[in-house]
């Protein structure tokens, strides 16, 4: 299933599709008009900014396609990017002289450009013979020396509207359709960025429309790890790989699980996955060791592994890769009611009848097949192994078979209590005739251990034990102990 | 009618406790071990003892019947089972013993007895601590380590105890046996019924009994058919299923039925390592590539054991599994 990224699928590609920023667009015009007049402008690189998802790259590229730039996009964190800034300025002026594929340079993130390296692409700014456009979300974050060579002009945040209005126009073009509240719901999460409800339109439309609200909830609050996973899955780079997941607020371990659900959706040949696997396996080794040895210095070494480990594990599934949730976690959740139940069944069992855990686990089976053909016989099983009306339900099903069988189970705590107070009387009765006060005592005692030994040693029989069972093996796999 | 050959009591115990030996001797299969243990129950001596061997061969029930024959009537307040793999931790245990052991033996007894059902669940370090604690109440405690293989209990402690190997019971005891119950219980067991008992208990006693009762709840007359119904559901094959479908290349399916053998099923990751590697030997797949899945499969348990996550680590193995197909 490959499918192309509807962002990229549906990006405009004319500036006048460049929605809601007509203003902007007006300046920017006039600036490039300067630069296909032949003359320079006043000031020759030219900086964006705005909120994500605003139409900041989309403008880029729609002008270039539209006069016949060909785009050398930059990303400003990269440390090499004064080197190639220089490379390009320069083969751009030698090809301005040939007069064609002129070169329009593109700097994105530039409020990421490290100090050091601002000073520098100023100076080049000024030597540029081709326009430059920067794009940056905050302005004022974009260094001091290379604003005060820019010409600025500001993108709108999109409002819902903007944004229902393209979704509808893709769904269109996709002969698609989702319910309107999910639309609603995608465009106002989304608060103005026009790609993360692109992407996740494509993602519900993809995965189908049934958990999409989980999906989005997720992703409202989760939205970083989406972000970096699909960027982590995106590269072959391993430096790259281990950057894209710095700002995403986790513990390791827990990163370790969302890349853990989505691995095999990326990687399809099984060495990849594999390879992937195994990396991931050395990432959880080096997180059990740090928590052995409290030694949380090692943790960088998992995120090595899970990060970079797994993103250079093999050939990876091109195009749009939904991100899902962990299901583990929803798992254990869903489950922890039953879970408690097996496990405090378990231990009745283990303590009752001797057993070994995983004894107790294969005699549980044995009990089901008990509990759904004879009642009577499940109801004695019930009174033994001190089981509650849940652990029944547990069992034999919510339903009319297991209010039988507690019916049942309710007869005979009766019977063993008018036995023992038969009891009781009889010795109270022997006792009142005269006899010596040792021997009733003991015949009292010895009467009682018979019941007792029936019941195996049991205590609190009228209030069923709320003891839970154990779950470390389960919750070392969440919290790691 | 069954019915009414069946003693009807207000309370039946499950068939596994009706039935357990209460006496040394009625113990099936395991005379040398019996001898020598009636031997300490004659002279109201014994060491540490160490009882290894498989499943439902009678570990549990020489302890209980041990500790009736040496303490009598009064043998209930001398004997305390517990269970490795359930305590919290060593600390627990270790609470637990003290306790215990603070108070005297009851009815003249020189020592009580602490049953440690498998104890081959502890880490290593947590068999240092017992060892420890072992000695410091060996003055009036007596302890009986129970475990599958005696190899996993460290050599300090193998050195304190005297062992006794339990034997497989072999088929004749464990039809006798059933075939005595049957008898008591006013059930009809067809020879067929009997054979398939004994085919799914692989001379394991309780399985055998626990199969039995279960094929009862069914129909006073075991058949075979009802035993392979309530022993196929009692030991579903999921883990041959996950590895099956590993092998075909579906990792993806082969991840899920993980995932529900984990954490619905409740099986820790050991126990899934230890039915992979008691199948793995029949896949159909090229005998060198067994082996070196066998290989793997030690490598992921051994990273298990360091305290990886039991999760990740098998999802691991079975990617293993993928390269490992056709």
């Amino acid at each position: 299933m490959t499918e192309v990224p509807w962002v990229e699928k549906y990006r405009p590609r004319k500036l006048a599709d460049v929605i809601n920023q007509e203003k902007a667009k007006d300046a920017i015009r006039a600036w490039i008009e300067e630069w296909l007049k032949g003359s320079i402008p006043k000031k020759r690189a030219l900086l964006i900014a705005g909120p994500p998802g605003t139409g900041k790259t989309s403008t880029v590229y729609a002008l270039a396609r539209e006069h016949h730039f060909e785009v050398i996009e930059l990303n400003a964190s990269d440390e090499r990017t004064y080197e190639k800034i220089e490379r390009y300025v320069q083969a751009a002026y030698t090809m301005d002289i040939l007069g064609q594929h002129r070169k329009l340079i593109f700097l994105d993130e530039a409020d990421n450009i490290e100090p050091g390296g601002a000073r520098e692409i100023a100076k080049l700014i000024d030597r540029a013979r081709n326009p430059i456009i920067l794009a940056a979300n905050r302005y004022w974050e974009v260094p001091r020396e290379i604003r005060a060579k820019v010409q600025m002009v500001n993108y709108k945040r999109l409002t819902q509207r903007d944004v229902i209005k393209a979704l509808v126009r893709i769904l269109h073009a996709e002969k698609k359709t989702v319910p309107k509240e999910l639309l609603y719901e995608i465009a106002k999460r989304a608060s103005g960025d026009l790609r993360a409800a692109v992407n996740d339109l494509q993602t519900v439309v993809t995965g189908g429309t049934e958990d999409a609200m989980e999906v989005l909830a997720y992703r409202d609050v989760e939205k970083s790890v989406f972000q970096a996973l699909a960027q982590l899955f995106a590269t072959d780079n391993a430096r790259k790989a281990k950057l894209v997941v710095l700002g995403v607020d986790m513990f390791p371990h827990e990163l370790l699980q969302w890349i853990d659900e989505n691995l095999p959706y990326v990687y399809y040949r099984p060495e990849d996955i594999a390879r992937a696997y195994e990396a991931l396996s050395r990432a959880d080794i080096f997180l059990g060791r740090a928590q052995r040895t409290g030694n949380y210095g090692l943790w960088k070494y998992a995120t090595d592994m899970m990060t970079a480990g797994v993103a250079v594990a093999g050939v990876k599934k091109k195009g749009f890769v939904r991100i899902y949730p962990p299901k583990t976690i929803k798992l254990l959740t869903e489950s922890k009611g039953e879970r408690t139940l097996r496990d405090s069944i378990v231990k009745k069992v283990m303590a009752e009848m001797h057993m070994a855990r995983l004894e107790a686990l294969e005699t549980l089976n044995y009990l089901r097949a008990i509990f759904e053909h004879d009642p009577e016989m499940a109801a004695h099983f019930v009174v033994y192994l001190d089981l509650t009306e849940k652990e029944v339900e547990f069992l034999a099903g919510k339903g009319e078979l297991a209010r039988r069988i507690w019916g049942k189970t309710l007869n005979i705590h009766k019977k063993l209590k008018g036995e023992r107070n038969q009891l009781k009387e009889h010795v109270a009765a022997a006792g009142a005739t005269g006899k010596g006060e040792e021997v009733t005592e003991e015949e009292l005692k010895k009467a009682e251990d018979e019941i007792e030994a029936v019941e195996e040693g049991k205590t609190g029989k009228e209030e069923p034990s709320k003891k839970k069972g154990k779950q470390a093996t389960l919750f070392d796999f969440l919290g790691k102990k | 009618m069954p019915e009414e050959v069946k003693e009807v009591k207000i309370l039946e115990k499950p068939w596994v406790e009706k039935y357990r030996p209460e006496r040394l001797d009625d113990i099936v299969g395991q005379a040398h071990i019996v001898k020598r243990l009636k031997h300490y129950a004659k002279t109201g001596s014994m060491p540490h003892l160490l009882f290894a061997g498989p499943p439902g061969v009678g570990k549990t029930t020489a302890a209980l019947a041990l500790s009736r024959e040496l303490f009598g009537e009064h043998w209930r307040p001398n004997f305390l089972e517990l269970n490795a793999s359930d305590e919290r931790g060593i600390n627990v245990i270790r609470e637990k013993v003290k306790e215990f052991a603070r108070t005297k033996p009851i009815g003249g007894a020189s020592f009580k007895i602490i049953f440690l059902d498998e104890a081959d669940a502890l880490t290593q370090d947590a068999q240092q601590a017992l060892r420890r604690t072992m000695e410091m109440f060996s003055n009036n405690v007596r302890f009986i380590l129970s475990c599958n293989y005696s190899s996993k209990i460290i050599e300090p402690i193998q050195s304190r105890c005297a062992i006794f190997r339990f034997r497989p019971l072999n088929d004749e005891d464990v039809a006798e046996r059933i075939e005595y119950i049957a008898g008591s219980e006013g059930l009809t067991l067809t020879e067929d019924g009997l054979q398939a008992i004994l085919y799914v208990a692989e001379g394991d006693m309780r399985r055998a009994i626990n199969v039995l009762q279960a094929a009862a709840a069914l129909d006073t007359t075991i058949t075979d058919e009802n035993v392979f119904l309530v022993a196929s559901r009692a030991r579903p094959e999921d883990v041959r299923d996950m590895m099956k479908l590993a092998l075909e290349g579906d990792f993806l399916k082969a991840r899920e039925k993980l995932r529900e053998i984990l954490l619905k099923q409740g099986l820790s990751g050991e126990d899934v390592l230890i039915q992979m590697h008691k199948e793995v030997f029949n896949l159909p797949i090229p005998e060198d590539r067994k082996v070196a899945l066998a290989d793997r499969i030690g490598e992921y348990n051994f990273r298990l054991v360091e305290g990886a996550n039991e999760m990740i680590q098998l999802e691991a193995l079975l990617a293993q599994f993928t390269i490992m197909g056709k």
